[in-house]
């Protein structure tokens, strides 16, 4: 009798044990079910925290996985790419799961790009490239390095992976031609916008005013600089023949040597925020070049993603 | 047989219920530990939602759960807010310590020095050395921020050096007492006079060198320039009338900028020295409490 009670007593416990950790993995299911509901109604800075718990709480892989992803789904929508990427690291060793490890490197790649770590975004695609080929190539994949490529102005790998997704797609010959007709415009290294050198333009504008405005790409600003300096000097030396040489010094050429010394400074400056704003041109046209190429490719629906 | 189905029946339910019992207290210990794993990914403002909505019976970790609201806002640099967290912990709890000291030190960066001050004097003598040490260096800290300085002499007496995290501290804030002690107290209505005398001596005089000569530069050019006016153009002429009216307009503008400059050399000069002091006061507390 004494033993039935004891093996009794141990069953229970062993019940009571079990009943914890079968709790703990629903929990974990709860957590997750609880985010996605979350997710959906758009609370996604509530989802990525259900996400995380479920991510902290599950000792599956797998589960972990999923929970990953979904937290950066949720971070992606409240345009935190920098959190997502970094969170997305904790699942980029390789796994047993292929089909989801090659999505968080493709996200690990997206949100490296979306937070302007170009490098950071080729290299990781560069992981899809060896351990997952069949992935790769397919249009999204080749699209974002093509992209990647474009902002870290790598433009032999831009030229390159913008041909591949050229290729991906099956257009008419003729159709195919002329896309790579205008592909080579767009890559050629002679349409990328030369760099105006700052110093260049300060040491111009220092030999004669107004012309590293010209060089630097602002001709109209250098002209006004060029005649403020001269009315400057010209009231100074009107001054000087009216005999106000005391006033016509302090005057102008207290004026003259401000515009002097500020077309100078200006002339660096509009060097350098003309070269931002000519390759930001470039880059722009070169993006919406790439971006058409992937709608078409989607409009023929040549490889699922 | 009957005792022993009574045992059974009664085990059974005990350790059902001890289940449901304990089952809110490790729900809440369990989300503790999930929003320090938050943390230690410097996910605050994620923590700090959970916090916001957690509560617990038992005062002990109540207490965790306030000192963790009050670490993170502090984290954050919401110090108003972050004080009033760190306040709420009880003195049985093992934060109370480092949660005494850092409301304080919020209190006190905010300018609410009596309120750092009451929560300074929490800590009796029955603390560690340590924690007597700690709390007389704050307190010299406030008092050389308040400018009291015969109090920081009466504290800083109590300071050991032998602590070797707030050593270096006290060395540098004997050393402020020292800066402040021997500040020059400068008059702006001397600094205005010499002005008026002299274009630009004034803010000479102030601590502005470069201030000075160019005040000196500018007034002088363009009392050059009206003098130049008068001579050939005469009295009468409106571009004489012209500058002599912009002269004494940047004459007085600089007599003017010369009285403002002694109060903003103080001004810069205690902004300095309460920084530092602010500064160098959390240093050992950082260092106590990582």
């Amino acid at each position: 009798m004494k033993w039935i009670s004891v093996f009794c007593l141990i069953f229970i416990s062993l019940c009571v044990n079990f009943s914890h950790e079968t709790r703990a993995e629903s929990q974990v299911e709860k957590f997750i079910k609880e985010a996605e509901e979350l997710f959906v109604q758009g609370n996604f800075f509530e989802a990525a925290i259900a996400f995380e718990r479920a991510y902290f709480f599950s000792g599956d892989a797998r589960q972990r996985m999923e929970a990953n992803l979904g937290r950066a789904q949720a971070l992606k929508q409240r345009g935190d790419f920098s959190k997502a990427r970094r969170d997305l690291q904790r699942s980029a060793h390789l796994s047993r799961f292929p089909e989801l490890h090659r999505q968080i490197l493709y996200e690990m790649a997206f949100c490296d790009y979306m937070s302007a770590n170009y490098s950071s975004a080729i290299g990781v695609l560069g992981q899809i490239q060896h351990f997952y080929p069949e992935f790769y190539d397919s249009p999204p994949v080749m699209l974002l390095y093509s992209l990647a490529a474009i902002m870290s102005e790598d433009w032999d790998l831009a030229r390159d992976k913008t041909i591949e997704l050229l290729l991906l797609n099956q257009f008419e010959p003729q159709k195919a031609d002329s896309l790579m007709g205008k592909l080579d415009i767009f890559f050629c290294e002679c349409s990328v916008p030369e760099k105006r050198s700052p110093d260049r333009a300060a040491k111009l504008s220092t030999f004669l005013p107004g012309t590293g405005h010209f060089y630097a790409g602002y001709p109209g600003k250098g002209l006004l600089n060029a005649g403020s300096q001269i009315t400057s000097l010209g009231l100074a030396g009107y001054m000087a023949w009216s005999n106000l040489y005391i006033s016509g010094f302090v005057i102008g050429l207290g004026m003259f040597q401000s515009f002097y010394f500020g077309g100078i400074r200006q002339a660096e400056y509009l060097a350098q925020q003309g070269n931002l704003n000519r390759m930001a041109a470039h880059k722009e046209l070169l993006k919406d070049f790439v971006l058409d190429l992937y709608q078409l490719s989607e409009e023929q629906n040549v490889q699922g993603f | 047989m009957k005792f022993t189905g009574l045992c059974f029946l009664l085990f059974f339910l005990l350790q059902n219920n001890m289940t449901v019992f304990a089952q809110t207290e490790e729900e809440i210990s369990k989300e503790l530990k999930f929003i320090n794993h938050l943390l230690g990914r410097q996910n605050n403002d994620e923590a700090l939602f959970l916090l916001e909505n957690l509560q617990s019976d038992n005062s002990l970790q109540q207490d965790t759960i306030y000192y963790l609201t009050g670490w993170t806002l502090y984290n954050q640099k919401a110090l108003e807010a972050s004080a009033w967290y760190l306040a709420m912990v009880s003195r049985e709890s093992s934060w109370f310590e480092k949660s005494n000291f850092f409301a304080a030190y919020n209190l006190t960066y905010l300018g609410e020095r009596e309120k750092s001050l009451a929560r300074l004097n929490l800590f009796d003598d029955n603390f560690s050395r340590e924690i007597i040490e700690m709390k007389n260096f704050q307190l010299a800290g406030i008092s050389l921020l308040d400018r009291r300085l015969d109090d920081f002499q009466r504290y800083s007496a109590g300071f050991t050096g032998k602590l070797s995290f707030m050593a270096a501290e006290e060395e540098k804030l004997v050393n402020y007492y020292e800066r402040i002690k021997s500040a020059p107290n400068r008059s702006p209505f001397l600094a205005g006079l010499m002005s008026a005398a002299v274009p630009g001596m004034g803010r000479i005089y102030a601590g502005k060198t470069a201030e000075g000569i160019a005040g000196f530069l500018y007034v002088g050019a363009m009392l050059a320039a009206t003098y130049d006016f008068y001579n050939r153009l005469g009295s009468s002429n409106p571009f004489f009338l012209i500058s002599a009216g912009l002269s004494g307009i940047f004459y007085i503008g600089n007599i003017w900028g010369s009285v403002i400059s002694v109060q903003r050399v103080k001004n810069e000069f205690n902004y300095e020295m309460d920084q530092r002091i602010l500064l160098d006061i959390h240093i050992p507390l950082r260092k106590l409490f990582p």
